[in-house]
C-alpha cells in the first residue's frame, strides 16, 4: 500500500473512495430510519444512487485536484521529482481519510440520537442543518482542508533535497484554493 | 479498421444488463404515486395527459435538449471513463429506473401522443448512451492495466471519431423531440 507510484496513489485514491461510501451508507442508512414506510424503497433506491455517483464524482475530482498542481509545477519548469510530489499525494489522502473516519463516528455518536427528533417534512433540509452533528461535520470539513492541504506541503519540504519554497506555495496553495472551492459549493 | 468490435458489442450488452438492473429496480414502485416528474406541482389526479401549453417553445429548447443530453453523454463517456465505468453503470441503471416509472405512468394514459413523444426519440437517445457507455466501461481496462502496471493495450484507447456517431444520434432524437413537443402545442 505504500508503494510510491502512480498505480499506488490510485489504490489509496480507491480505499479513501471505499471509505467514503461506508460513510455515506452509515448515513443514508440512519436517515432513512424518519422515512415513512410507503416512501421508504424509492428513498432508499435514490439514496444509494446518488451516493454511488457522488463517490464517483469524487474519484474524478481528487484526480483533477492532484493532476492540476503537478501539471502547473511542469509548466514552470520545476524539477520538483515525482516520487516527493506521490508521497505527499499520499499524505494527502491520509489526511482525508483520516477526516473521514472521525466523520463516521460522528454520525453514530450524533445523527444516531439526533435522528429520532427529525421528521420527514418541508423543512427535513432546515432540521438537518440545525443539528450538533452538521455544525460538527461542517467544523471537521473545514479541518479537513487545512490539515490535508499542510501535510502536503509540509511533506514536499521535508523530502526536497534543496530550497522549494515556491513549489510548496503554488502546489499547495493550489489544492487549498480547490478543496475550500469545492467547500463553498457545497454549503 | 472496424466501428464497433467485440469488445464494444460486450459492453452494449453490459449498458443494456444495467438499464434492465434499473427497471427491475423500479418494478415494486407504484407509479403513479411516484411519476411527480410528470405531472405539475400540487397535483394529484391521474395522469391523463401532459398540458403541453404550458411549455414555452423556441429555439433555445432544442438547444437546451442537446446540451442536456450531450452533458449526459460525456458523463456516461468521458466521466465513465475517469471512474472505470462505475459511473456509467450508475447513469444506466438509474435511466432503467425512471424509464419504467414513465413506462408503467403513461402505460394508464390515454393520449397516444404522449407516448409517440417518449418513443420515437427514446429509440435514437438509449442507442446514442449505449455507444457513449463503450467508451466509459474501457475505463475498467484502463484502470485495471494501471493498477497492475501492464502495458496498456490500444484497444484500450478511444478515437476521438468514435464519438462521432452518438453525437449524431442525439441530435436526431433532440431534433424529433423538438418537433413532437411543437406539433402537441395547438
Amino acid at each position: 500500500m505504500n508503494e510510491i507510484s502512480v498505480s499506488g496513489l490510485v489504490k489509496i485514491i480507491l480505499c479513501y473512495s471505499v471509505v467514503l461510501f461506508v460513510s455515506g451508507v452509515v448515513k443514508v442508512e440512519i436517515l432513512l430510519s424518519v422515512v415513512d414506510e410507503t416512501l421508504l424503497y424509492s428513498a432508499r433506491v435514490s439514496s444509494y444512487m446518488t451516493l454511488l455517483i457522488t463517490v464517483s464524482l469524487t474519484f474524478i475530482t481528487i484526480m483533477f485536484l492532484l493532476g492540476l498542481p503537478w501539471f502547473v509545477l511542469q509548466y514552470i519548469k520545476s524539477s520538483l521529482p515525482l516520487k516527493t510530489f506521490l508521497h505527499a499525494s499520499h499524505y494527502f489522502i491520509y489526511a482525508l481519510v483520516a477526516n473521514e473516519i472521525l466523520k463516521i463516528g460522528l454520525l453514530f455518536i450524533f445523527l444516531k440520537n439526533e435522528a429520532k427528533s427529525i421528521t420527514m417534512d418541508f423543512d427535513f433540509q432546515q432540521q438537518l442543518t440545525s443539528t450538533v452533528w452538521y455544525q460538527l461535520n461542517r467544523t471537521l470539513d473545514i479541518a479537513a482542508i487545512f490539515i490535508s492541504s499542510f501535510a502536503f506541503g509540509w511533506t514536499i519540504k521535508i523530502e526536497a533535497d534543496q530550497n522549494r519554497s515556491i513549489d510548496i506555495v503554488l502546489s499547495t496553495g493550489l489544492i487549498f484554493a480547490i478543496l475550500f472551492t469545492f467547500y463553498m459549493a457545497n454549503t | 479498421m472496424k466501428y464497433i468490435d467485440a469488445r464494444d458489442c460486450r459492453y452494449i450488452l453490459v449498458g443494456i444488463a444495467f438499464w434492465l438492473l434499473g427497471m427491475m429496480m423500479a418494478y415494486p414502485i407504484d407509479a403513479e404515486r411516484h411519476a411527480y416528474f410528470l405531472r405539475p406541482p400540487n397535483h394529484h389526479a391521474k395522469i391523463d395527459s401532459i398540458d403541453f401549453g404550458m411549455l414555452h417553445i423556441n429555439g433555445s429548447v432544442f438547444l437546451s435538449i442537446v446540451a442536456n443530453n450531450l452533458l449526459i453523454g460525456i458523463l456516461v463517456s468521458a466521466g465513465g471513463f475517469l471512474t472505470g465505468g462505475i459511473l456509467t453503470a450508475a447513469v444506466f441503471t438509474w435511466n432503467g429506473f425512471i424509464l419504467m416509472l414513465t413506462i408503467r405512468a403513461l402505460s394508464q394514459c390515454q393520449d397516444e401522443s404522449i407516448v409517440e413523444l417518449f418513443a420515437f426519440h427514446g429509440i435514437f437517445e438509449i442507442s446514442a448512451f449505449l455507444l457513449f457507455g463503450t467508451i466509459g466501461f474501457r475505463g475498467f481496462s484502463f484502470w485495471k492495466n494501471l493498477i497492475e502496471k501492464d502495458p496498456m493495450p490500444p484497444a484500450v484507447f478511444i478515437n476521438w471519431k468514435f464519438a462521432l456517431l452518438p453525437t449524431l444520434l442525439l441530435v436526431i432524437a433532440a431534433t424529433i423531440e423538438y418537433y413532437m413537443i411543437k406539433t402537441n402545442i395547438r
